[in-house]
């Protein structure tokens, strides 16, 4: 069974919710209510170096807003 | 002590995680009614943060023991008092809300003050096993961003500039804990990553607490004040389920490692406190079947999928089992079954855990097809520390739940006829190592640390049911492939990975390889990894070769330590000592047994010295302990703990109740 996420040669988004979590996303599956399409379509490796550039921290934004970061 | 530690409660409905589980039920419902859970909001609201329910648990019964360990116990009302100590030290130096803080503990008492004071102090705890190598450590204290170290042995673990450290007994200004949102982190443990390096999971308070109300609502815990048996290591998240049990009135028991592999040590521990739940892995049951089954304990199975033979002795022998699966992703627990009835299962969901089964196109599959395994709710973790990269490949956008994501297991599984669900294998090239989740790209990603290891690959062969061994390919660089050197030899493979791996992920054998054999469109053919010959020696030389029978052995040819004997010598001897060297043989599956052969060394890892013991025990009919095997320097003078032994008649069972109890 081939999953969709795994695709090395595959077409991705990057996708963002309300928290700011992201998501890596197969540009052929319908975009879920509640996320935003912040990059696509890309290569996979393009969209995981924007994840790592643009996602410093994996905490939810309501919590990092919280503690003051 | 007195502050309401979770405020905001209303915050976890408007938590992504957590909205409207009951819509992604739905969903899944349309095509297994049993996908159905109960994860509605108000289940949530009910799930108390552990903390509160540990503090209503003391003032309850304040008098009733807490923890038992090696050191002696502690009542609910010190524990209490410790933790509020150890907190205000934490606060003392500025620890609070969204620290980490790694905690480098042996299993004493001082463990639970620890876990429980960070927790106190508003942060999360990152165990940081004192077993695992230094290499190891300093990349978890970095990794994780460690605001202070809680240890007994300052400079045991690297650490950046400016973190302080501090003892389990440190005292500062006791105040109100510090109030914390189900949000929160609990905890930082750390998983194998394929990528050769582990991954820090970050999981919740609103998580852990979600996992006690979950398994007390589905009956796994009963209602009054068990006696837990705290078997696992903290740096594995199966622990969380067992300490995090004080909190609810629960006494742990830590058992220490030499106890928890010995069954006689084990019945000891149990009758002497009186434990009621036990957690082992089904490669465990194998040993510790004597002194469990039939006994007045609840045991608790997971770590891997429990084999047909175990489930149907189990589920037959009428002993009171559970098979309890869930990713350290999902916190701890995600399914429960009773082990009971034909055929192995998982079960069904816990109640805050909704679980979807989909296809490649991310559809919920037909009834009874195979799927794999998405989880969601409030018990998926934040992701993976510093990782957001990996954290964005397998926490993913939910389609069921607006704005939610779904934990990709990787775990394939499918329903069965009667609506439980059954696992049917991994998507991928993950591990289960005697409970143990393995990547093997991370062991791969350590063997080419070494400056002449090319390229590696590893592989478990299982020589007989619930004997797993672990087995390293490797080739070499530059042109030293046509004879084995000495910087190259399988023990100096292993050496290499010790220092760079937990025990648990070291090979037991390894073997040099001229290539490693491919499939036709140029990946890995681990099905062509053969397991070693026992018995042979070094270093093959082709790929045909590899594929056939005859593969290289664990044994480097020409050292000192092992390897040189060929099969047709005797180089132990007759008698009694023969008989221990086939012990030897038939549990490491090697001929090339010598007298100055350490066990350890030649691949022997804690079950297969327990394996040595059991035969030994019932062929000779003496009484024998683990740390007679592990003790030993060698074959020889292990032969001779077997031959004192044998002589000492007075030495039969009730010597050994006593060093249970002293392991206690």
């Amino acid at each position: 069974m081939t999953n969709p996420f795994e695709d090395e040669n595959g077409t991705y988004k990057v996708l963002v919710n309300d928290e700011n979590q992201h998501s890596l996303w197969p540009a052929w599956i319908d975009v879920p209510a509640g996320w935003t399409v912040v990059l696509g379509d890309a290569d996979r490796q393009s969209c995981l170096a924007f994840i790592e550039e643009n996602w410093t921290d994996i905490r939810p934004a309501s919590l990092l807003a919280a503690l003051g970061r | 002590m007195t502050a309401h530690p979770v405020r905001q409660e209303s915050e976890t409905t408007s938590m992504t995680d957590a909205t409207s589980m009951t819509d992604a039920t739905s969903m899944t419902e349309t095509t297994s009614a049993t996908d159905a859970t109960s994860a509605t909001d108000a289940d949530r609201s009910r799930a108390a943060d552990p903390l509160v329910r540990f503090l209503a648990a003391a003032d309850a019964a304040p008098g009733r023991t807490a923890v038992l360990a090696v050191d002696g116990r502690l009542s609910f009302a010190e524990l209490a008092r410790r933790t509020a100590e150890l907190a205000g030290a934490l606060r003392a130096h500025g620890i609070g809300r969204g620290d980490r803080v790694g905690v480098h503990l042996r299993r004493t008492t001082d463990l639970p003050v620890a876990l429980l004071a960070v927790w106190r102090a508003g942060a999360a705890y990152v165990p940081l096993d004192p077993a695992y190598p230094r290499d190891r450590l300093a990349f978890m204290a970095e990794n994780a961003g460690l605001a202070l170290l809680l240890t007994t042995e300052p400079g045991a673990v690297p650490l950046p500039d400016g973190v302080p450290v501090l003892g389990p007994d440190a005292t500062g200004g006791t105040g109100p804990d510090t109030p914390v949102t189900a949000r929160d982190a609990a905890y930082v443990i750390y998983t194998s990553g394929s990528t050769g390096r582990p991954k820090g999971v970050e999981a919740t308070r609103g998580g852990v607490a979600a996992l006690l109300a979950g398994l007390e609502e589905r009956g796994v815990y009963r209602p009054e004040p068990g006696v837990v048996g705290w078997s696992a290591s903290v740096s594995f998240d199966a622990s969380v389920q067992q300490w995090a049990r004080v909190c609810r009135g629960d006494t742990v028991v830590v058992v220490d490692d030499p106890t928890r592999t010995d069954p006689q040590r084990l019945a000891a521990l149990l009758d002497e406190h009186g434990v009621t739940d036990l957690d082992l892995t089904p490669s465990h049951w194998e040993l510790l079947r004597e002194p469990l089954a039939g006994r007045p304990v609840r045991l608790f199975m997971g770590g891997e999928p429990v084999p047909q033979a175990t489930w149907d002795e189990i589920g037959g022998g009428g002993t009171d089992a559970l098979n309890l699966y869930g990713p350290t992703e999902c916190t701890v627990d995600s399914t429960v079954a009773r082990i009971a009835g034909p055929r192995p299962h998982l079960g069904d969901a816990l109640p805050a855990v909704a679980l979807h089964l989909l296809d490649p196109a991310l559809r919920p599959v037909a009834p009874g097809a195979t799927g794999e395994l998405y989880l969601a709710g409030p018990a998926v973790a934040h992701g993976y520390v510093g990782r957001p990269d990996l954290t964005a490949e397998r926490f993913v956008a939910c389609p069921f739940v607006p704005g939610a994501r779904m934990y990709r297991t990787g775990d394939l599984a499918r329903r069965g006829p009667d609506g439980t669900l059954e696992f049917a294998g991994r998507a991928d090239d993950q591990i289960k190592l005697r409970g143990f989740r393995i990547e093997p790209a991370e062991i791969e990603a350590a063997l080419t640390r070494h400056p002449r290891i090319r390229e590696a690959a590893v592989k478990v062969h299982e020589a007989a049911p619930g004997d797993q061994r672990l087995t390293a390919y490797v080739t070499v660089s530059t042109s030293a492939t046509t004879s084995g050197t000495p910087d190259l030899a399988p023990d100096g493979i292993l050496a290499h990975a010790r220092t760079l791996l937990p025990a648990h992920m070291v090979p037991a054998a390894a073997v040099v390889l001229d290539a490693l054999p491919l499939t036709p469109n140029g990946k890995l053919d681990r099905a062509a990894l053969r397991p070693p010959a026992p018995g042979t020696t070094g270093h093959t030389a082709t790929g045909a070769a590899l594929a056939g029978a005859a593969s290289a052995g664990a044994a480097p040819a020409g050292t000192a330590s092992a390897g040189a004997a060929s099969a047709g010598t005797d180089p132990v001897g007759t008698g009694l000592a023969e008989q221990v060297a086939g012990v030897w043989r038939t549990v490491l599956g090697r001929d090339d047994i010598r007298p100055d052969d350490d066990f350890l060394t030649l691949g022997g890892h804690s079950l297969a010295a327990l394996r040595v013991i059991h035969i030994l025990r019932r062929t000779l009919g003496i009484e024998l302990q683990l740390r007679h095997l592990l003790d030993a320097r060698d074959l020889a003078d292990f032969t001779e703990a077997v031959r004192t032994a044998g002589q000492a008649p007075a030495a039969r069972r009730p010597a050994l109740v006593g060093g249970a109890a002293g392991a206690r």
